[in-house]
């Protein structure tokens, strides 16, 4: 419990500064330390597998490849976007604040009173490959698929156009 | 105490800001940003309800988070590799500049 | 060979006027270069006519029985319910005689036409409307229903005014046919009202019938028992009907005023239609109708009226006929005389004397007509009488045709037709019980006519030639000079049928057998009045040779009678001042009250109908604009605002995808919202 407290904050604020900041750079490295500290999360209430699996992909795959896009694209400082902040601040609350408190009408309406004590599940690996490879196989089968197809689209759609044009005159 | 309404707060806090990051950045990374928070948030809502939730030593959670993971994986891949070939042709990434489709 | 004809009879009559109709009908489509042959088609027609006519009169000659011949034939033409119009032809002594004397009349000046206007632009229509004529005048004469006899006698007066406008380029000639064709119309309403008068009371236009015709005892009684107004029976009003359409055909006073005018027609037209036929057909029907003449109650006023009118016309046109100095209108006029003449002996009882004097005025008015033409051919185109002179030596042949009709009508005695007509013609009127007026009158005008030829003959082909500007007058070609001599022969031998001795005609007429009296002429009545004729001709000619003995050689002297008789010569120049006197008092007053209407039409329906045209275009421009702006505009408006109003709604779509995000995240929260109020 103890742990989940000091995490929780920890997590929102990272997660704040990923969505607040201005500066491209740093709202992408703070989402890579919110994912991060996600993966302890996880640890820590004993999903060990789902939080090592976290770690290598979200952190160590999908920060990166979105580091690795601004630094391609190396969009500007977003100063229009700063300079419009009240305006954009008001439309997005507005936008947000119904779904905050459906969301916690929901949690505060549906919750038993005392916890079911008796949960404490471990997440033996082999009991969840075991799963994973005879229960779903369509499933992994298909993800499977879905990947190579992303892997296959995303480097076909990354090529350099083949017209290229020519540098300029030899130098 | 139950640390499952902590967990689901937490959640929710979580997808809501996500959510405010997609409605309003500019930046179309940085709106993925927002999306990769939300797929988190649902994630923690797995695995706290798998943790703290029915009495059951159900492997459901997980292994869903498991799909979830891989899944959100592909789709940042895919979303990078859009946003960079847009980029490639309008030379910018601010998602207003994306308008031809208005009425 | 009578005999063996008569059975044809029926069908061979319709021939006689069918063929000219049916050449005048083929002629009528051929082009004017085809003139000749028109001519020549015009001619055989006739003739086959006239051969036809001839025999179907050999027929009628025969003796049949003890009573007149009579060949009828009726056809159903028209029925309306139980009423039906018929239509036929009849053939009797007087049709035969009148049938015979036209055709053959006819076909001589038809071939005289061939030689004189054959330098004519128009020459295949004049014959086309000469066979017209022909056919139209015999199928009158053979009619046998009073319908038919009127639908040929408009005919006629169709052709008389197409013949008399034959120069239509010459704005006097139309004026003289239509002047022919509109006082001849005044007598043609008299008639047709009579018709329908004899066909209301007794529901048949027959002639003859076996016994229900209108000449028929039967019906004749019963039209002479009916009363209407004033106390005439209705035969006695249906005749004087006829009477009076009788009177524009043959122009008897007042309905004269045509026939001089109508001399503005070639020569040929005026010998045949206003000498010899068409003017003879008032006489002619009067003499077919006469049964009912007669038949009319105890005052016969028919009668009575048309011996005085006949006597009137004729002593008032030969006194009109002294004054006159164009070679026709003096014929003209005396041709007037003449049917008043014809007139005195129908009205006084003389059918077959009127019948006689029609018939030999056929032959010596045309060719007088002809010797005429002959003359003013010769002398270029000459017709004023006062510029000729002399001619005798110039056209010795013409001369003696011309004599031969001269004398003729004058009445030389014993030789000629004339003297005989006209001594029966008076005989009829002497010993009329009805007074003695109608004789008397007769008896003037015949001396007066005795006197006018002579002077037309002094004028015209004695003394020296007086006609400047004329070179020499030369004869005419055979082919106008033999259908003279043919005339002139008919002139005399008519003579033979016409005495008292042999009173052939007469008796042939009443259905008698004619005895041969060579005492007649003895009688005291008999010799009474071949004196009085005598001493007529003798007084009229010798008092015209003295006064014309010695023209004078200027064409402008005046008159030798003008100085005599001062203002009365211009007078009777005139005709008697009837033209004027018409002009005056029917003519300005109908033309008065034209220009009124007009000027009404002009000043009030004109602007009327002005308005009426600008009301109409006002409303047209209006709903012209209420289409422009209201419906135009007003659709264009609505187009307009649709429109804005889509530009409007499309300013949602954007294009940017947040905004889209954010219009679905807060459409998804309000719905969820809605759920979990409603139904959690």
């Amino acid at each position: 419990m103890i742990p989940l407290l000091i995490l929780s904050p920890l997590i929102l604020l990272a997660a704040l500064g990923a969505v607040w900041k201005a500066r491209p750079v740093h709202a992408a490295l703070l989402l890579a330390l919110a994912l991060a500290m996600v993966a302890v999360l996880y640890l820590t209430v004993g999903a060990e597998f789902i939080g090592l699996v976290q770690f290598m992909v979200y952190v160590g795959g999908v920060a990166i490849l979105i580091v690795f896009a601004l630094l391609i694209t190396r969009p500007g400082d977003e100063a229009a976007e700063v300079a419009r902040r009240p305006s954009s601040l008001v439309m997005g609350l507005a936008c947000v604040a119904p779904v905050l408190g459906m969301l916690l009408y929901a949690i505060s309406k549906g919750l038993p009173v005392e916890a079911a004590e008796g949960a404490n599940p471990k997440l033996p690996v082999e009991a969840l490959g075991r799963e994973l490879f005879e229960n779903s196989v369509p499933a992994v089968l298909a993800v499977g698929v879905l990947l190579t197809a992303v892997l296959i689209g995303a480097a076909l759609f990354a090529r350099e156009p083949a017209n290229k044009p020519e540098p300029p005159a030899s130098r | 105490m139950n640390p499952l309404p902590l967990l689901l707060t937490l959640s929710s806090l979580l997808f809501v800001l996500g959510l405010f990051a997609v409605l309003t950045r500019r930046n179309a990374i940085l709106i993925l940003v927002g999306i990769e928070l939300m797929l988190n948030a649902a994630n923690i809502n797995f695995i706290a309800f798998w943790r703290y939730g029915s009495a059951e030593a159900d492997l459901t959670g997980p292994l869903f988070v498991l799909f979830s993971i891989a899944i959100a994986a592909a789709e940042a891949a895919v979303g990078l590799a859009i946003i960079l070939m847009v980029f490639r042709h309008t030379r910018s990434t601010d998602l207003n500049r994306l308008d031809s489709l208005h009425g | 060979m009578a005999d063996a004809l008569i059975p044809h009879l029926p069908c061979l009559l319709w021939l006689v006027p069918l063929l000219p109709l049916l050449a005048g009908a083929i002629t009528a489509f051929m082009p004017n270069r085809m003139g000749r042959l028109a001519s020549w088609l015009a001619l055989g027609a006739l003739l086959v006519s006239c051969a036809i006519a001839v025999a179907a009169l050999a027929c009628a000659l025969a003796p049949v029985h003890e009573k007149a011949f009579r060949l009828e034939t009726a056809y159903t033409w028209f029925s309306f319910g139980d009423v039906a119009l018929k239509v036929g032809l009849v053939l009797d002594p007087l049709s035969a005689a009148m049938g015979a004397m036209v055709s053959f009349v006819a076909f001589w000046i038809f071939l005289y036409s061939t030689g004189y206007m054959k330098s004519e632009a128009r020459f295949g229509r004049f014959f086309c409307f000469l066979s017209l004529f022909s056919g139209a005048m015999l199928l009158v004469v053979y009619s046998n229903s009073l319908l038919l006899l009127f639908m040929a006698w408009e005919l006629v007066g169709l052709a008389s005014y197409l013949l008399i406008g034959y120069y239509y380029e010459k704005p006097s000639a139309a004026a003289a046919a239509q002047k022919a064709f509109i006082t001849t119309r005044i007598g043609d309403m008299a008639f047709f009202l009579g018709m329908i008068w004899l066909f209301g009371q007794t529901g048949t236009l027959l002639f003859f019938d076996h016994g229900r015709g209108l000449l028929e005892t039967g019906v004749l009684g019963s039209l002479a028992g009916v009363t209407t107004v004033g106390g005439l029976t209705v035969s006695a009003a249906a005749a004087l009907l006829l009477l009076v359409g009788a009177m524009g055909k043959s122009g008897q006073v007042p309905l004269h005023t045509w026939l001089p005018d109508a001399m503005e027609g070639p020569t040929p037209v005026s010998a045949l239609i206003h000498a010899a036929t068409m003017v003879a057909a008032g006489v002619f029907l009067v003499a077919r109708t006469h049964p009912i003449f007669m038949n009319s109650g105890i005052t016969g006023l028919p009668l009575t009226a048309t011996a005085w009118i006949g006597g009137i016309t004729a002593l008032y046109a030969a006194c009109v006929a002294l004054g006159q100095n164009d070679i026709k209108r003096i014929l003209a006029y005396s041709t007037v005389s003449q049917l008043g003449f014809m007139m005195v002996a129908l009205g006084t009882g003389g059918v077959a004397a009127a019948m006689f004097h029609l018939i030999a005025h056929a032959f010596f008015k045309a060719l007088l007509f002809l010797s005429a033409g002959s003359v003013i051919h010769g002398c270029h185109d000459e017709q004023d009488i006062r510029r000729m002179g002399g001619l005798a030596r110039a056209m010795p042949k013409t001369f003696f045709a011309y004599a031969i009709g001269m004398m003729a009508l004058a009445g030389f005695p014993f030789v000629f037709s004339g003297f005989w007509s006209k001594e029966a013609v008076l005989h009829s009127a002497e010993t009329w019980p009805g007074g003695h007026g109608p004789f008397l009158l007769a008896a003037t005008a015949a001396l007066l006519t005795a006197f006018y030829m002579t002077r037309q003959a002094m004028l015209v082909f004695f003394g020296k030639p007086r006609n400047p500007g004329v070179t020499h007058p030369h004869e005419s070609p055979p082919v106008i000079l033999v259908p003279l001599f043919v005339l002139a022969a008919g002139a005399v031998l008519l003579a033979l049928i016409g005495t008292p001795v042999w009173p052939w005609f007469e008796e042939w007429l009443k259905g008698e057998r004619a005895v041969f009296n060579g005492l007649a002429l003895t009688t005291p009545e008999a010799l009474k009045l071949i004196g009085l004729s005598l001493a007529l001709v003798t007084v009229g000619v010798t008092a015209s040779w003295l006064v014309y003995r010695n023209p004078s050689g200027d064409s402008r002297a005046p008159d030798p009678l003008e100085h005599k008789l001062g203002a009365a010569w211009k007078f009777l120049g005139d005709g008697m001042r009837f033209d004027a006197t018409y002009e005056r008092f029917i003519i300005a007053p109908l033309v008065a009250l034209a220009r009124v209407v007009d000027g009404i039409e002009r000043q009030l329906f004109v602007p009327l109908m002005a308005l009426a045209e600008g009301l109409i275009k006002l409303v047209g421009r209006w709903t012209g604009n209420a289409d422009e702006k209201g419906l135009n505009d007003g659709f264009n408006h609505v187009c307009s605002s649709l429109q804005g109003s889509a530009d409007s709604a499309s300013a949602s779509q954007s294009g940017r995808p947040q905004a889209y995000l954010r219009a679905i995240g807060l459409g998804a929260s309000v719905l969820l919202i809605l759920y979990f109020w409603l139904i959690a």
